[in-house]
């Protein structure tokens, strides 16, 4: 199981063709959309910002 | 393509989302950071909710630029609420600019406002709003595609108008989408949509950041989620604070210099904010 570095989904799907390799890593995706994203700000993505409130539980990324 | 900001969280200044942040909406009407025409001056509007009053939320809007607008600004120096949109406009071409095609719309305890297009309005406008029953299709006043699709909107969420969860307003949003984007492919239109929707009850929020086509960059959406604005010695950020006076923020542009105070929305994802704060992202199918 991965974790989607656009939107914090897990994604399990190695055949859905949603991964880029970057930096020497394979990253996988939830669609197209994401993966675009990535491409775009790959930067941002492999950073993440730091959470405004540390220790608190991250609820997004859960599906609904 | 205008701007948008809400909120929800323990009541705060309206002031402190839109003129008070380095780049707050306000700033934003003359100087957009993230869009490539930085003015939007066709008007403004802020809706919020006082629930010790009523539901119903009070809408206040002008055809003025927001920057301009004396009554707006000290409004919202003197009003506190823990739930509020607020809305920049740049009109589409064709969408009049006039009091009642400013964001947000309401329609009973709903705000809805809109940043975007959606592509080949006019070829689909008979028929959505033939779709319509009577009580929503008579509550629609201005001609903006933005409260045309709200009014779709109100129709797909049918009888849950009244008791709506964050989950109901998504998937309403969602069902919205996937309307529009049938009617569009049967109308032949090629142009992809962009459609960064928003909706609130006053006690949860939903919007959606998407564009028809993944390949293409929706335009910009951010969240804050449980901190609180705070501008201190001229310097304007989101700080750590126990949860009765934290509160989330969504905006089409951060509000703050401090990159880690905000995260983009994914593409084509619908984000939720519940009444206990607690934020939600997740895919949008495709039809
Ligand atoms: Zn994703």
């Amino acid at each position: 199981m991965a974790i989607d570095l656009v939107c914090g989904m897990e994604v399990n799907d190695y055949a859905s063709g949603y991964s880029v390799i970057y930096a020497g890593e394979r990253y996988l995706f939830c669609s197209e959309g994401c993966l675009a994203e990535f491409e775009r700000h790959p930067q941002e993505y492999m950073s993440p910002p730091v959470s405004c409130c540390p220790g608190r539980s991250e609820e997004d990324g859960s599906s609904v | 393509m205008c701007r948008f900001v809400g909120y929800l969280g323990s009541d705060i200044l309206i002031a402190d989302l839109i003129s008070r942040p380095a780049n707050s909406l306000i700033r934003q009407s003359y100087k957009a950071r993230e869009r490539s025409e930085p003015l939007n001056g066709d008007g403004f509007g802020v809706g919020w909710y006082a629930p010790d009053i009523t539901r119903e939320p009070c809408v206040f809007t002008s055809i003025t630029p927001a920057w301009s607008n004396r009554n707006f600004i000290n409004l919202a120096e003197h009003t506190r609420s823990g739930s509020f949109f607020s809305h920049i406009r740049a009109a589409s071409p064709g969408m009049g600019v006039s009091e009642v095609n400013c964001h947000p719309f309401r329609n009973g305890s709903l705000l809805w406002m809109h940043n975007g297009t959606v592509e080949g309005f006019q070829a689909i406008k008979r028929r959505l709003r033939n779709s319509l029953p009577d009580h929503i299709y008579d509550a629609i006043e201005g001609t903006t595609d933005s409260e045309h699709a709200f009014a779709l909107f109100l129709k797909l969420l049918g009888e849950k108008k009244e008791q709506t969860s964050a989950a109901d307003l998504a998937e309403g949003l969602v069902n919205t989408i996937w309307q529009l984007e049938e009617w569009a492919r049967e109308a032949e239109i090629l142009k992809p949509s962009v459609c960064n929707f928003a909706v609130t009850d006053g006690r949860a929020i939903a919007s959606v950041r998407y564009v028809s086509d993944p390949q293409i960059e929706p335009i910009s959406l951010y969240y804050s989620k449980r901190g609180k604005f705070q501008c201190c010695e001229g310097r304007s950020e989101i700080v750590e604070c126990c949860a009765e006076e934290s509160g989330v923020i969504i905006a089409s542009e951060r509000l703050t210099d401090k990159s880690g105070d905000w995260k983009r929305v994914a593409p084509n994802h619908v984000l939720t904010v519940d009444t206990h704060l607690n934020v939600k992202v997740r895919l949008i199918p495709e039809v």
